[in-house]
């Protein structure tokens, strides 16, 4: 496997999944199409379909909706608001709803004003159209002034052994304090919030790069990152 | 709101955040309108421009677009022609690659782009694309002939994956002969068959968001707001075709339907978008009145989201007061007989 040429990626894309972390722990949605989904803050008079622990929720604090085949979601008018891939997501004229058509890859925040201060008891969600199968890893930087994350077993800290990742794929490097994300000019790129990353760059708590349909979500001083790959169609062999 | 500037020279973005930062009307009709240009002027440049840049006579031009002479001189009067279907003719007798083709279409028709997913679009950009076959109308009415058959049978075809519109775009500028034109339909059939899904659920999830009754339970359908807030019966065949997801996306429309909607400017933005259309423009002084008005709307908090046209009436009254060349048939999308 390692020594095999890398080979492209390509997503199947099958129904949306919704993986939320909170407070240190990750679950998993998978929306079935036709119905519609609420999220809030659980407590002795709310029930809503996603509940949340975090008092930065309302309890009403949105929703989703399935409408032919996309996703929507919907702040309803909560205190403090949602984040959609880093910008707060305004209301219409006269405090209207403003549905907000949801892709793979796309991350929606609850927390206060400052992003990149988390309060540790914000929400984070990622969409996604691969059937994340619910496996999550935790893996620690602390004490590691670098972590190669890759396909090749022998040199690689994190090991994602599918032929479309590249044999050393990306670095982690602990600098004056920070943690740096920085691509190893891999095949299929590394992205960082929606970009692919040309040089290092510095993460944030809650930040979210993605290899391919992996996803490291960097919090707490560590990396959590689904360790099985996605339903995937079987890559084209050059 | 400063005068003086010479509002010409600005880009479109700038020009929208200098209506945004219009006080009242007054300022609007004094410092932004008199330095914008009507549809039908711009309209008339461009055709002569076309034609003499060409060396057409009218005659010529009017073979070559297969119309009546007389129909050309209205246009280089200022005429705008009906229908997407000439816009595509003279985009063709101007000799325009495909991002020049999609510019005239957007900028001076205010029609969608030529949109990977409509099957006609798809001959269209094929033939554009070409380096085999000639760049004219009559060539591209030829392959779309024959491929009619093809476009009987889509709903036999429909269990291939979809795409989404760039990725099919990408994949069609590959297909290089009328062969592999029709393969490549056939094998995409599903992506053909959800033209415009994004636009329709857009509005839907609109709908559903915001017009839920919390003292009944009960949720509104497009059907039934049309009803509650008396939109014309041209609104509500739109409107039937929007839930039959069968509409073929007019720009007025599509306005309009914001309108009644009370969006915002980046919701009536986001919905021309995704109907393959550009977003409202400050340079064309209906569309600038327009962004004035819903910005002035959401900034006094004038409009009571109760299902009631606010909006609409503030637009219609902005567009009477200024007298706008071009806006009766948008004026009466915007009428309500509740």
């Amino acid at each position: 496997m390692n020594k095999m040429q890398t080979t492209s990626f390509e997503s199947a894309s099958n129904e949306f999944n919704l993986v939320v972390l909170e407070q240190g722990k990750i679950k998993s949605y998978c929306f079935v199409f036709t119905e519609k989904l609420t999220i809030g803050r659980a407590t002795p008079v709310s029930n809503p379909d996603i509940p949340l622990s975090s008092p930065i929720a309302g309890r009403s604090h949105g929703e989703f909706l399935m409408i032919g085949s996309q996703i929507f979601y919907c702040d309803k008018g909560s205190k403090n608001g949602t984040f959609y891939n880093g910008r707060k997501i305004k209301q219409g004229i006269k405090k209207q709803i403003n549905p907000i058509m949801l892709s793979s890859g796309d991350i929606l925040r609850i927390d206060y004003e400052d992003l990149s201060k988390p309060d540790p008891r914000g929400v984070w969600m990622l969409i996604t159209s691969n059937a994340i199968q619910g496996e999550w890893s935790v893996f620690s930087l602390v004490n590691r002034e670098e972590t190669t994350i890759g396909r090749n077993s022998a040199s690689c800290n994190i090991v994602l052994p599918y032929s479309y990742i590249s044999n050393k794929h990306a670095l982690i490097t602990y600098l004056n304090g920070n943690y740096y994300v920085s691509d190893c000019e891999s095949r299929e790129g590394t992205w960082l919030n929606g970009k692919r990353i040309e040089n290092a760059t510095l993460l944030r708590e809650k930040d979210c790069f993605s290899i391919c349909d992996f996803y490291f979500i960097f919090t707490g001083g560590s990396l959590v990152y689904n360790s099985k790959a996605p339903q995937h169609i079987e890559p084209k062999r050059n | 709101m400063e005068h003086g500037s010479n509002l010409g020279e600005f880009t479109t973005r700038d020009l929208e955040d200098k209506v945004c930062d219009c006080d009242n009307l007054s300022d609007f009709q004094g410092y932004i309108l008199p330095h914008l240009q009507d549809e039908r002027s711009a309209w008339k440049e461009k055709i002569n421009s076309i034609i003499a840049e060409n060396h057409y006579t009218k005659d010529s031009f009017a073979k070559l677009c297969e119309v009546t002479r007389p129909a050309v001189s209205k246009w280089c009067n200022g005429s705008l022609p009906s229908g997407r279907e000439h816009f595509i003719r003279i985009g063709f007798a101007a000799h325009y690659n495909l991002q020049e083709f999609n510019f005239f279409l957007q900028r001076y028709g205010k029609y969608p782009a030529l949109y990977p997913k409509s099957l006609e679009d798809s001959v269209c950009i094929f033939i554009l694309n070409s380096k085999t076959y000639p760049h004219t109308y009559q060539q591209y009415t030829l392959i779309l002939g024959k491929i009619e058959s093809v476009m009987k049978n889509m709903q036999t075809l429909s269990s291939s994956p979809s795409y989404d519109t760039s990725t099919l775009g990408k994949e069609l500028l590959k297909v290089q002969s009328e062969d592999e034109l029709v393969e490549f339909i056939e094998q995409n059939a599903s992506s053909y068959l959800q033209k415009y899904e994004k636009f329709y659920s857009y509005v839907q999830a609109f709908i559903v968001a915001n017009n839920y009754d919390k003292v009944s339970d009960k949720q509104y359908s497009i059907h039934s707001l049309a009803n509650t807030q008396g939109w014309t019966s041209s609104m509500r065949q739109c409107v039937s075709a929007i839930r039959q997801r069968k509409w073929f996306p007019l720009r007025r429309k599509v306005v309009a339907l914001g309108l009644h909607l009370n969006m915002t400017v980046e919701q009536v933005n986001q919905m021309l978008s995704f109907a393959q259309m550009e977003t409202l423009c400050a340079k064309n002084p209906v569309e600038s009145a327009i962004i004035y008005t819903l910005n002035d709307a959401e900034l006094n908090e004038q409009i009571f989201c109760d299902g009631g046209n606010d909006l609409c009436d503030l637009v219609r009254e902005t567009l009477e007061t200024l007298d706008l060349a071009g806006d009766d048939l948008l004026l009466k999308d915007l009428e309500c007989n509740p």
